[in-house]
């Protein structure tokens, strides 16, 4: 595992997936054995959400709580599992390049035979990886927790809801590496792709909400990764592509620089 | 032959900061070279513009007869470089830290390497974390020479050391050297460079100053002298002294350099009555300091 700056990066973050895994795994368990209750008040809770004025209802989701679907759709996709994974994705983004860089880590590593572009490239790879990982994680636990629960959602729609993470995910992580290979600043990485995802997230709701702003969905990375019910629409191709070019395009400025600035 | 190091006008700025003012430097293969100067003289700035990890405003360097921005690389697989703000790999132990660099650095021979660090005594098993000031220069040490280098870059490399792990390292820097390397060896204190280098360079506010062998540089040595006289002597006797530099009379007592031929000073010095004449033993550091101050 020590043999090449990919292999060290990924094996760095052996702890933190376990530790996201579990933190997931509780979380799904704890919504999971909500369900029953939820499944027997749906009746009441559709009636609930009806008399809710419709921008409300677009912040929750469009939650339909009489399906299984709809309820891991609005409790988990809507908020939840976005956050942790842009959590996972801007701090992966934000450590490995700028944050090694920041602390002189890179300095001995650079002092090698390594190309900066390959090294910028491996450890751009170690971050995404760990993010597919983590999301990976999400479709295996909801997968068997919802067997278990025999609770109705097929394998196809938690996949969809797994890869709109990974999307997220990956596209804040390339922002962060992108921003660190151009500053070399962890702190810019950090605070420029949290400001990112604030803004897509909003972008996402403000289009949903309100009417005249629908065209705000549609420029939002976030809706494109989601879709309006993340487990019934997924994310489709095309989202899927414009989430993959972005990321590609904020990583090549972040490869570009970092292979002509000065090192920290 | 082709030198280990060659600078041709190497000049950095940090925006409005000029680092390094021009650069034109010769280090062969087989010496030791002594970079000294003040701390922010730009020293490390050179070393890194070598390393290209800094990227120079204009002028350019030649290491090992490559060209240090497109060829990088292959430098980097001959040079061996210890910094002197050394951060580690917190994650893992000595021992991964140095399978990890190994590994990057490639042609790292395992038998030399435990050699290395047998000799200058480091704990391996131990994470680099909880490892003090002076057992991290160790792993910096093993890690700069472990694939026998051609060229070493060795910023600040005693400090922090014990004198046993000193002298295992000067032993280490001698070896190279016999074996045809070249050693950049770079320091703010002269007594780190004055055993080792063949030639010493002295670098101030990004400007090298003066480059000669340590016997040369003694040579040009200045010499102070204090005479002290039974009584008060007049100032203007010893007024325009050739020969004589710093010249101050204090009541009894005249101080100075000499600079040349000392005849004209103890003729003026004669015709008073004299207890005592003191010079003081030429030193390099001295001449170090001399340059320091003359440049200031």
């Amino acid at each position: 595992m020590l043999t090449s700056v990919f292999a060290k990066s990924l094996r760095d973050q052996r702890w933190a997936v376990l530790g996201w895994s579990i933190a997931i795994l509780a979380l799904v368990s704890v919504m999971v054995a909500l369900w029953p209750a939820i499944h027997d008040a749906s009746a009441d809770l559709s009636r609930l959400l009806a008399s809710m004025p419709p921008a409300m209802k677009a912040v929750l989701g469009n939650a339909d709580f009489t399906t299984a679907r709809g309820f891991l759709s609005a409790q988990l996709f809507g908020v939840m599992l976005p956050v942790l994974i842009a959590i996972l994705g801007i701090s992966r983004g934000a450590g490995l390049l700028a944050g090694e860089e920041e602390r002189g880590e890179l300095t001995l590593v650079l002092a090698r035979p390594v190309q900066r572009r390959r090294l910028f490239v491996e450890k751009a790879g170690a971050a995404l990886l760990t993010v597919v990982v983590v999301a990976a994680v999400v479709f295996v636990i909801l997968f068997a927790a919802t067997r278990i629960a025999g609770m109705d959602v097929a394998a196809a729609e938690l996949g969809g809801g797994a890869v709109g993470l990974a999307l997220l995910g990956c596209l804040l992580a390339s922002l962060a590496l992108g921003i660190g290979g151009v500053t070399g600043s962890r702190t810019a990485a950090l605070v420029g792709t949290v400001v990112a995802a604030v803004v897509f997230y909003l972008a996402a709701i403000f289009g949903r909400m309100v009417g005249s702003l629908d065209w705000l969905a549609g420029i939002s990375p976030w809706e494109w990764s989601f879709g309006s019910n993340p487990l019934t629409d997924g994310p489709s191709l095309g989202s899927a592509l414009a989430v993959v070019t972005l990321g590609v395009v904020v990583l090549g400025i972040g490869l570009w620089r970092f292979d002509r600035r000065d090192i920290g | 032959m082709t030198p280990a190091i060659e600078t041709r006008g190497l000049a950095k700025r940090f925006g409005r900061v000029t680092a390094l003012k021009g650069l034109d430097l010769e280090v062969h293969s087989g010496e030791v070279f002594g970079f000294l100067g003040p701390n922010g003289a730009g020293k490390t700035t050179t070393i890194r513009l070598l390393l290209d990890q800094l990227r120079p405003t204009s002028g350019n360097a030649r290491v090992l007869g490559l060209d240090s921005r497109a060829d990088s690389a292959t430098i980097r697989r001959r040079t061996g470089y210890l910094p002197a703000e050394l951060t580690l790999d917190p994650r893992l132990t000595a021992a991964e830290y140095l399978d990890y660099l190994g590994h990057l650095q490639g042609g790292v021979d395992a038998v030399w390497r435990a050699e290395l660090v047998e000799r200058i005594g480091l704990d391996t098993t131990r994470r680099t974390k909880t490892l003090s000031t002076g057992n991290k220069k160790k792993v910096g040490i093993v890690q700069a020479f472990m694939h026998r280098p051609d060229l070493l870059i060795l910023d600040e490399p005693t400090s922090g050391l014990d004198p046993l792990v000193q002298h295992a390292f000067l032993a280490l820097v001698r070896e190279a050297r016999a074996r045809g390397a070249a050693v950049f060896l770079s320091s703010h204190v002269l007594t780190e460079v004055e055993d080792l280098a063949d030639r010493v360079g002295i670098i101030r506010a990004g400007e090298l100053i003066a480059v000669d062998t340590v016997a040369g540089l003694l040579r040009q040595a200045t010499r102070r002298v204090v005479l002290r006289f039974a009584a008060p002597v007049p100032a203007d006797a010893f007024a325009g002294l050739p020969g004589v530099a710093d010249l101050e009379v204090e009541g009894a007592t005249v101080t100075g350099r000499i600079v040349g031929s000392p005849d004209a000073l103890v003729k003026a010095a004669a015709r008073f009555e004299l207890v005592d004449l003191a010079p003081r033993d030429r030193e390099l550091e001295d001449v170090f300091l001399g340059y320091y101050r003359e440049a200031s």
